[in-house]
Formats: C-alpha cells, sequence, structure tokens
C-alpha cells in the first residue's frame, strides 16, 4: 500500500463512523495531517532499523529531517489533542499501552506495533483516536530526545577528513536521485 | 523578580556577551521567543509544585507546543550549531527522564544559571586554545546558549510526557 493509499483509508475509517464530525475543514486537515506525518515517521523507522543513522554520514531522511516533519505537524498534533480529551473514551476496549521511554528500540518497537492498528477496520473512532493519540506520543518523545543530537554529536568530531565528505557527497547524490525517482512514482500512483 | 523583567535580563546577558558578533536584532529574532517560555515554564514549576492542576499543564504544553513549532527552540539549536565552539564546553546536562519531578528538579536547578551575570567558562585545553581562539564573552555566550538549549529539551520532555494526560489526573 503506498503511503496516500495509507493515509486516505486511516481518513475513510474515521469518517465512516458519523459519532463524531471530522468533516469541518480544519480539522479534517488536522486529522490528515497528523496521519501523514505519522506514517512518514512509520517509513522512517522501518527504513532505519534497529539503530538511528550515524549523524556523521549524510542520509536522506535522516533523524534532523523526521523531527522538522514532527515539529511542523506540532499545532495539528495539539489541536487534535484538544478533541482527543473533550470525548468520551469509557466505552474504550482496545487500548494502545507503551512504557514511556527515550530508548529508540522501546520507541521503534511500541510504534511498529501500534501503526498497523490504525488501518484495523473494528476499532471505535474513539479507540482508533487514542491509537493515533499514542503514535503523537512516541513522535514526540522521540523529538525530546533528538533535539540536542546534532550539537551534542559535534562535540566527538575530528578533523575534516576530505576524501570521506568526497564518498558521502558521491552517496548521496545516488540517494537523492534514487529518492526522486521514488516521488515521481508515488505521484504517478497518487 | 516578575516574569517580563526576568526575561529582559536573561536576554540583556546574551546580549552583552553575543550581541557585537552576531548583532542584537538577530539574538531578539533567534532567542527571544525560546528564554519568554522558558521563563513562562520556571513560574509554571515553582508556582504549582509537585502538583500542577490539568488546565495549567494544559496552557504550558500549548506555550511550549507554540515554542517549537513556530521556531524559537530549533532557531537557537540551530545558533549554537553554527558557532565554533570547543568540545569541552556543555557542562549542563541532565538524566534525560520523562519523570516529572525529574523534569522538575532538573529545571529548578539549572534556570537560574541562565540568569548568572558571570557565567563559569570551561576549562579549555591548549590545543582548544589554539584551534577556537575565543574571548571569554564568547565563551560565556556558547554555554549560556547551552543552558537554554538544555531547558528546551527538558520542556520537550515534558511536553511529551504529559501530550495524552487528561485533566485533573494528575
Amino acid at each position: 500500500m503506498t503511503d496516500c493509499e495509507k493515509v486516505n483509508l486511516v481518513l475513510k475509517l474515521f469518517a465512516q463512523n458519523g459519532e463524531y464530525n471530522f468533516s469541518q475543514e480544519n480539522l479534517e486537515n488536522d486529522l490528515r495531517v497528523t496521519i501523514r506525518i505519522s506514517a512518514d515517521f512509520n517509513d522512517s523507522l522501518m527504513r532505519w532499523g534497529q539503530s538511528l543513522p550515524d549523524e556523521d554520514f549524510y542520509v536522506p531522511y535522516d533523524a534532523d529531517y523526521v523531527v522538522g516533519t514532527i515539529r511542523s505537524g506540532m499545532k495539528c498534533f495539539l489541536n487534535l489533542r484538544k478533541l482527543y480529551r473533550c470525548l468520551n473514551r469509557s466505552d474504550n476496549v482496545r487500548v494502545f499501552p507503551w512504557k514511556l521511554s527515550t530508548d529508540y528500540s522501546v520507541m521503534r518497537e511500541a510504534y511498529l506495533r501500534f501503526f498497523p492498528e490504525l488501518t484495523a477496520g473494528d476499532l471505535k473512532v474513539t479507540e482508533r483516536l487514542d491509537c493515533l493519540m499514542t503514535l503523537c506520543e512516541i513522535q514526540l518523545v522521540f523529538l525530546a530526545s533528538n533535539f540536542r543530537r546534532r550539537i551534542l554529536s559535534q562535540r566527538s568530531r575530528g578533523p575534516l577528513d576530505t576524501e570521506l565528505v568526497m564518498r558521502q557527497l558521491d552517496e548521496a547524490m545516488k540517494s537523492v536521485e534514487e529518492s526522486m525517482r521514488l516521488q515521481r512514482k508515488t505521484r504517478a500512483e497518487c | 523578580m516578575e516574569d517580563n523583567e526576568r526575561v529582559n535580563s536573561i536576554f540583556e546577558l546574551f546580549a552583552c556577551d553575543g550581541a557585537g558578533e552576531l548583532g542584537r536584532d538577530y539574538l531578539e529574532r533567534n532567542l527571544r521567543v525560546s528564554i519568554r517560555i522558558s521563563s513562562e515554564c520556571y513560574d509554571f514549576l515553582t508556582k504549582w509544585g509537585e502538583s500542577p492542576p490539568g488546565d495549567e499543564i494544559d496552557s504550558i504544553i500549548t506555550a511550549i507546543g507554540s515554542g517549537a513549532e513556530i521556531g524559537g527552540f530549533f532557531e537557537a539549536a540551530n545558533l549554537l550549531d553554527s558557532l565554533d565552539r570547543p568540545g569541552s564546553s556543555h557542562r549542563f546536562s541532565w538524566e534525560i527522564s520523562n519523570e516529572y519531578p525529574a523534569i522538575r528538579r532538573a529545571y529548578l536547578r539549572l534556570f537560574p544559571e541562565l540568569l548568572s551575570e558571570k557565567l563559569q567558562t570551561p576549562e579549555l585545553t591548549s590545543e582548544e586554545q589554539q584551534s577556537h581562539d575565543l574571548t571569554i564573552s564568547e565563551l560565556q555566550f556558547i554555554e549560556r546558549l547551552d543552558c537554554l538549549l538544555v531547558l528546551c529539551e527538558i520542556q520537550l520532555m515534558f511536553l511529551a510526557s504529559n501530550f495524552r494526560l487528561m485533566v485533573g489526573t494528575r
């Protein structure tokens, strides 16, 4: 399933249950942006695997890039949080527990476990929103624990290795070409 | 000290050490928001102690969220990242945690450093002294900015750990 299809499917699942009106333009936009960013984060965790990319190597969509994306959705996350707190969730059966942790592998395991639940067909709207809020929470913990990452990593940097930089630039060019090719493909599919 | 007065004092300390090189307007654009929100957060933690009410948590979370979203925190981080600085700076640290008492303790310990007129600067190695050639003012500016960023980090952790908290549950 492509990213676009995933986002549209989750939006459709939210809309199916008419108990809450997500069709207001602002709310739908907040929901769409939040789902979109959550899907991007899921893709990043899948791509990175068990450890974050090394800061000293150029990697497209690295931790800094992802922190920037999460940050851009902050307002939408907080708007949805306001709605979430107003809803009656006492009938919720499905819950999405995780022990809040700044350990990347714990965050990753919880996120990859919960993200597929967003597209589960049998969730109530409040349960699905609960799932989405848990995913936002994990993203915010990721943002907080990576806020000073680049600054701290510079501490241990040694003298500039020009050969290494040239090799990295070469790899970066190849990655950019590959990601542009993927973007063109995704756009064509959407 | 009133919040506004405190924000101005901290800003002046930054400007005094760093305005020559960077320009006052530049510092105003990049640091004022972070200083203001950090000061609000300090008031919140001192006023409400160990058990802040839910609506107050909401209000400070919105403020921190705006600081993270509209720039503020990240502009300050980019500024420090762009500065030539020795590796031995960054003496401000905290054991990263999502527990409210630990967050509060670390914040209340570090915030007064922002207001120190003569901030202790790190001992540079002779190699660092040769390669960086920084004045005491420049070192103080770097240290103060590092302290501000640690406070921003603590605020972001507070935001994350209270994101799903309902009013009245604390």
